[in-house]
């Protein structure tokens, strides 16, 4: 029985693939080599790990926007959690995706979709048994040094957020005409994440390291100007 | 001081201070409040700031602002403010701190806190004549922790504490507080609303503060796509709609003194605000409450009867 | 050498102005007032150079003062009891940001029921926040320590906060013979205050940002608690520079007749004047009893218990507070400070006295002696804390207790 924190996960979900890149989140710790991991993506994800894991690819958010029209996933991924062990099965994940969106008070049309979105994730994914059991990773306990005022909660590096691609987070991604824009700067007043800039002859630049795709951009632009494209690089 | 300053777009200082990378939600009203209100304050600011999303915003080790930023807790943003404040003219004026080490205090909460755990600092600071902004980032509810009922949140609408029921079926019963009021019921030298679709009338206000001496005291509609259950891409639209229906005007008070800012000549229904919204989808659908919707139109218009042109 | 009769409030008071604070904010509460009406009044007539502002609340009290000295200034306040508590949250989130300011807290006993008389139970609860906590005996400790206080909170090998408790009443309006120092030596024992990563234009700087990753936060307090510990030494180095110009001598603890005790009273606060005459009482009767007076509470000072009461046979730890359901706050820290020796006391009996200002008589003293003394002669140990009361007394809340419910 587990609480908190898993050391040696049999399988571990990831529903973002930048994810993978995160130096908080760190999701492929402590995986052996049986252990597998599932990838929410069209295909293959380059990185060093994951060469020694067992990988399993899906593009559930492409799944997602088929059934349902949005990219929520919830359903998607709880359907293939259960596949993978091979120890719940497809009416059992069935009926829990009902009953959990029932009670958030779900249209039964919605629910539905959600069911159809959940029995395909589930029908197409393999299950793998139980893994990685005999991992045990090694840890070593150490004295903590005192820091003195370098031990302080402050943060003296500001604005550095940037650091993080928040660019991952997108499922759909704006991109500007410049045969219709015709610089009104509206683009850049009303992106939330200051992730438009203007060149010099004052026509727009997306940040799309940044860019989440929230479309506001898009919505705003007087003279649609702005198209929108399923995001490829990350999802 | 100009207030002419800003007349086109093309006014929009270019400046930014705050960089990209937050983990706020995708188009997240509170957000672009708050870019474009630092354009018009300028760089030397520190934000003092009380539990709402917009503390996840700097998060150890990462701070998307360029400016100083000061978490204080829930109900004592304005007492933070105070302090720092008091500290920063105490220590100049002993000449122990050079005058260009001067910053401007800023609180920035939700309305959760500016309006209800909060209330009472924020009418302490104003009180005492405090010589700070207030930036309240209204999205109608505690956000931060998924959506409950605020006193901000306003009659019909469904929250996480006020799910329509049979038993209820406007959702939320109680009135929107109207802090507006209470902020102003104090006299302080500017209290103004403000709206991230009009930006000019934003700009327009802050500017217009710089120039007063105490408390200069804004309420910033929000839209919150995450809470108000609408797309991520509409939340400048739903802005401009809850000012083009009358529901958010658009107003300052100078010493107590209103003014509105913006009347909408011919105002459209409430019901085109309402229902693309999740949160009020509960008056259209299974069946359309033609007397909540009606009330709020009620409301919304008597408001305007007041209002001299 | 300038004697002067000042009260507990006005003694911290003077230690503030002599400290030569920037900041003052304030609001009122019983049995500290006496403290913020002086100090407004010298800043009004421009006899300090500090700001002095009245905040609305306690809890916005604690958090100016808070911030303010995270922005570079000299900060002193002070308040008591359910103002302590309604500020509480923010007593953790001072000595978090190591934000180093003096607090002093006028002991008062908590409410419910709602009284005005001193106990610890207000003082002590604040023990696990961070800040770091210096208790008085008498006026003259009580001035001392708020300059001590200054000097060692805003050391930058500690970088925490300092509560400053006097007992209410006992102290706050208890005048006592007291050296006022001088402002020039004081100046020579207390540097200017050198915030760390003070808010200013030209660095700026995120503060109080949520730490949500599970090891830093640990780091964090684990740094706060290294920093505590670090008190200590920088506390003894201060004391000694205190002694130097002042010729006052201050330690962690104060031993009072130790050297042949065979029976220890612990004590703090200005009940330990009591507790000496007790023990000065018992003497005479030929009873080998002795004194241990806490002065710093946190950090605990260990190696200094552990010095005064090893070897000892018996050891009695009053508590003037109460954790209900358990017994007094501090027995239970010195037991486990103890435990370890061989030569260990035979018996650690907790005493539950003085709760919400109820005094401690000569015969109680020796009650708890007694007991103490029969346990050991048993090899027993006690059976839970010895909750003093005496006859008198009994009959007094009787006869009350009839008044309240109409003589049912």
């Amino acid at each position: 029985m587990e609480r908190g924190h898993i050391f040696n996960p049999s399988y571990v979900l990831v529903t973002t693939p930048s994810l993978l890149f995160d130096m908080t989140v760190k999701p492929l710790e402590g995986m052996a080599e049986d252990s597998v991991l599932f990838v929410n993506s069209p295909r293959e994800v380059s990185i060093e790990q994951l060469k020694k894991i067992r990988v399993i690819y899906g593009d559930l958010t492409g799944l997602a926007l088929k059934y349902v029209g949005k990219d929520i996933l919830s359903a998607a991924m709880g359907a293939v959690a259960c596949k993978l062990s091979g120890l719940i099965s497809l009416q059992s994940t069935l009926g829990a995706v009902e009953e959990e969106l029932a009670e958030l008070g779900l249209e039964t049309d919605i629910i539905e979709k959600n069911v159809q979105l959940a029995k395909e994730c589930y029908l197409s994914t393999e299950s793998v048994g139980l893994r990685g059991l005999n991992h045990k990773p090694l840890h070593k306990v150490v004295e903590v040094r005192y820091l003195g005022e370098k031990g302080i909660p402050d943060l003296l590096s500001v604005g550095n957020t940037a650091l993080r691609k928040t660019g991952s987070w997108r499922v759909f991604k704006p991109i500007v005409d410049k045969n219709l824009c015709t610089a009104c700067s509206i683009c850049y007043i009303y992106c939330p994440e200051a992730c438009i800039s203007l060149d010099e002859r004052g026509y727009p630049v997306i940040n799309y390291d940044h860019c989440k795709g929230c479309l506001v951009c898009t919505t705003e632009c007087p003279r649609n100007a702005i198209r929108v494209e399923r995001e490829t690089a990350w999802s | 001081m100009s207030i002419i300053k800003y007349k086109t777009l093309k006014d929009v200082p270019k400046e930014e201070f705050l960089v990209p990378g937050t983990p706020l939600c995708a188009g997240c009203g509170a957000l672009l409040v708050m870019r474009l209100f630092h354009k018009a304050l300028g760089g030397d600011v520190v934000w003092v700031n009380a539990a709402g999303c917009v503390t996840l915003m700097a998060t150890f080790p990462y701070t998307p602002l360029k400016s100083s930023w000061f978490y204080i807790a829930m109900p004592s943003a304005p007492a933070g403010a105070q302090g720092i404040r008091d500290a920063l003219d105490i220590l100049i004026k002993k000449g122990k701190l050079d005058p260009t080490e001067n910053l401007k205090v800023v609180v920035v909460t939700g309305d959760g806190a500016a309006s209800d755990i909060g209330l009472q600092a924020t009418s302490g600071a104003i009180h005492r004549d405090l010589d700070f902004f207030y930036l309240c980032v209204d999205n109608e509810a505690y956000g931060n922790t998924g959506f409950q009922a605020s006193s901000s949140s306003p009659m019909g609408s469904g929250t996480a504490t006020t799910k329509p029921t049979h038993l209820y079926p406007a959702g939320n019963v109680l009135p929107k507080k109207d802090l507006f009021e209470i902020w102003r019921s104090h006299r302080p030298p500017y209290v103004a609303t403000i709206s991230p679709s009009h930006v000019i009338d934003m700009l327009r206000k802050v500017e217009k503060s710089l120039s007063f001496k105490g408390p200069k005291l804004f309420l910033a509609l929000s839209p919150c796509p995450t809470g108000w259950g609408a797309e991520t891409s509409e939340s400048v639209k739903l802005a401009k709609l809850a000012v083009e229906t009358g529901i958010w005007p658009l107003k300052e008070a100078v010493y107590g003194e209103v003014t509105h800012t913006y009347i909408p000549s011919k105002r459209k229904p409430v019901e085109d605000y309402l229902k693309v919204q999740r949160r009020f989808a509960h008056l259209f659908k299974p069946v359309k409450n033609e007397s909540i919707i009606a009330e709020i139109q009620k409301q919304v218009d008597e408001y305007w009867s007041k209002v001299e042109h | 050498m300038v004697l002067k009769m000042l009260t507990g409030s006005q003694a911290v008071a003077w230690a503030a102005r002599l400290a030569r604070v920037d900041y003052i904010p304030a609001y009122p509460i019983t049995p500290q007032t006496e403290i913020i009406e002086i100090l407004s009044e010298w800043v009004r007539k421009g006899e300090m150079d500090a700001m002095f502002v009245q905040m609305e609340s306690e809890h916005s009290l604690l958090t100016a003062a808070g911030t303010a000295a995270a922005t570079g200034a000299r900060v002193f306040t002070a308040t008591s009891s359910q103002g302590l508590l309604y500020g509480f949250e923010m007593l953790y989130n001072i000595a978090g940001w190591r934000a180093p300011l003096v607090l002093v807290n006028v002991a008062r006993a908590l409410a419910a029921p709602i009284t005005l008389e001193p106990d610890h139970n207000d003082v002590l609860a604040a023990r696990d926040s961070g800040f770091l906590q210096f208790h008085t005996e008498n006026v003259q400790e009580a001035l001392d320590l708020v300059l001590l206080a200054y000097r060692v909170a805003e050391d930058h090998r500690v970088l925490l906060p300092t509560i400053v408790n006097i007992d209410g009443f006992h102290l706050s309006y208890t005048r006592e013979s007291v050296d006022l120092p001088e402002q020039s030596v004081v100046d020579e024992f207390l540097p200017e205050y050198k915030s760390v990563n003070p808010i200013r234009a030209s660095a700026p700087v995120a503060k109080g940002t949520p730490v949500l990753i599970p090891p830093l936060y640990s780091f964090f307090k684990y740094q706060m608690h290294m920093a505590s510990r670090n008190a200590l030494n920088v506390f003894m180095d201060a004391a000694k520079e205190f002694e130097r110009l002042f010729s006052r001598t201050y330690a962690p603890v104060e031993e009072y007749m130790l050297d042949d005790a065979d029976t220890v009273i612990v004590m703090s606060n200005s009940f330990t004047s009591i507790g000496k005459q007790a023990v000065n009482a018992m003497r005479e009767e030929g009873h080998k009893v002795g004194l241990l007076k806490i002065r710093l509470f946190r950090p605990f000072p260990t190696d200094d218990i552990i010095k005064s009461l090893r070897g000892k046979r018996c050891v009695v730890v009053i508590d003037q507070n109460i954790s209900v359901g358990k017994g007094g706050i501090t027995c239970p820290e010195i037991a486990e400070a103890l435990y370890h020796l061989e030569d260990r006391p035979k018996v650690i009996l907790p005493v539950i006295a003085g709760l919400g200002g109820k005094s401690i008589s000569l015969e109680e003293f020796k009650h708890a002696v007694r007991v103490a003394n029969r346990l050991a002669s048993l090899r027993a140990g006690p059976d839970g804390p010895l909750l003093l009361f005496r006859e008198d007394e009994a009959v007094l809340v009787e006869s009350l207790l009839k008044l309240a419910s109409g003589g049912q």
